[in-house]
């Protein structure tokens, strides 16, 4: 083939990353939640949510890395990259699932489209990385700072909150619950994820292998991230509008259960 | 990012370029990125805060089966969402109404149109017809839900409940006609 070697790598690269755009937000373009908050939601958050994406991704691909790239421009574009795979392969699902068409107003289909585009940029960013072939292999054992740490659980929990917090379930779930099973919820969030945490740190057998240094350094901290991604995601999607403060947190503290074991798991799979 | 975030790079691997493909890819991210938020933002700021401004219209009429589906076409030329769009018709002869079948909408999105079909068993042709709009709500969001939201009821009792009010159910949230 006449394509030179890096062009062709990028091809490949683009080929996986459509795949994982697709595997990230298929659950998410199947949900009509997600079709309706695309012409209800508030067009400004729609923008912040737009433009909070690209620093996320440009950070991901700092610390999860989609290929070891020279400086920040290439992460740059390497994020870039992944939010017009997000689109297109958003444009072409939705359109040939017929929720949008010719028929729709602009702000609408654009409204439905951007909605995929963060969860689906994720998915092509890590299938560039996980997909990738043995050169990526040594990436992951490569140690990484704390700072880079708490940012993938950060990640991990919004990847499962993103795809939670549309359905109408996640305020429900909230209603139907005491402030004691709201309580327990917490507790049980805190223990699943020191578990998933302490086990990452065994594995690693880093010093931090200790129970309560790993709690302090890891589990607090990352609820704390879990919750506020939970909070903002929420928000977001206008969950939180017009709910007084407790029942806002407690809808959070439902989130923040998925939430919380997708940030754990994150820093076992990043 | 501070240098203390940075991830330390083995010097063994090299440090692979961004090819220039991948860069006329990356150029079409930041038109799509900023292109959209600027939209969206545009789009906030232009005022579209004014109600719903919704027409319904006939396409056509064929027999179906032993009946006749009139089909519309609903549009929102407003610069809001109308959600629960309440559409009749009716078929009159002179003073006197023949028959009347309602539809609803489920949305009825700022600017968009959305078709459907009166089902009547008179034919329409034979009638004066006329199509009205009778109601709509705003798009459900979340609000504070009343007393009874912890109360679940009866199943049945609910149901009617959605059914003379089908924006919010007993727990203040959004019932879905396409949900059971």
């Amino acid at each position: 083939m006449a394509v030179p070697l890096p062009n062709r790598q990028f091809l490949v690269g683009l080929g996986r990353a459509f795949a994982g755009a697709l595997i990230f937000t298929l659950p998410m373009m199947m949900t009509m939640e997600m079709w309706w908050l695309g012409f209800y939601m508030d067009p400004l958050r729609v923008a912040v949510l737009l433009l909070l994406t690209l620093p996320l991704l440009v950070a991901l691909s700092r610390f999860g890395g989609v290929r070891r790239t020279a400086d920040l421009a290439g992460d740059f574009a390497d994020a870039l990259v992944a939010v017009v795979v997000a689109a297109v392969a958003a444009a072409a699902v939705l359109s040939l699932f017929g929720v949008i068409g010719p028929q729709m107003s602009a702000s609408e289909a654009a409204g439905k489209l951007i909605l995929q585009v963060p969860s689906g940029a994720l998915g092509a960013m890590l299938a560039r990385s996980q997909l990738g072939g043995s050169a990526q292999k040594d990436r992951s054992e490569e140690p990484v700072s704390y700072g880079g740490e708490l940012f993938l659980m950060a990640v991990g929990a919004l990847f499962l909150s993103y795809n939670m917090a549309p359905t109408e379930e996640m305020v429900l779930i909230a209603y139907k619950m005491s402030v004691w099973q709201e309580l327990a919820l917490l507790a049980a969030t805190l223990l699943l994820m020191h578990a998933l945490v302490y086990a990452v740190n065994f594995r690693g057998g880093t010093p931090d292998a200790h129970m309560i240094g790993a709690l302090l350094k890891f589990t607090i901290p990352g609820y704390a991230i879990v919750l506020g991604v939970s909070l903002i995601v929420l928000w977001l999607f206008g969950r939180l509008d017009a709910l007084p403060p407790e029942e806002a947190l407690s809808a959070g503290v439902v989130l923040a259960f998925p939430g919380g074991i997708g940030a754990a798991v994150a820093r076992l799979i990043l | 990012m501070t240098k203390d975030d940075e991830r330390p790079r083995a010097p063994a691997t090299v440090p692979e370029k961004t090819s220039r493909l991948e860069w006329a890819v990356a150029l079409a991210g930041l038109v799509v990125v900023l292109g959209a938020a600027g939209y969206m933002i545009a789009y906030a700021m232009t005022g579209a805060k004014g109600p719903p401004i919704l027409q319904i219209a006939q396409v056509s009429v064929t027999p179906m089966g032993d009946r006749y589906a009139l089909r519309f076409e609903a549009r929102n030329d407003g610069d809001s969402t109308a959600a629960g769009v309440q559409v009749a018709a009716e078929l009159t002869a002179g003073e006197a109404v023949v028959e009347r079948v309602e539809v609803t909408i489920d949305y009825l999105p700022r600017g968009s149109r959305r078709e459907g079909a009166f089902v009547f068993s008179h034919d329409p042709q034979a009638y004066e017809v006329e199509l009205r709009i009778e109601g709509y709500s705003a798009p459900c969001r979340r609000r504070r839900p009343g007393p009874v939201r912890r109360l679940d009821g009866p199943r049945g009792a609910r149901r009617k409940l959605r059914l003379h009010h089908r924006q919010e159910d007993a727990h203040g949230l959004c019932a879905h006609p396409d949900r059971p």
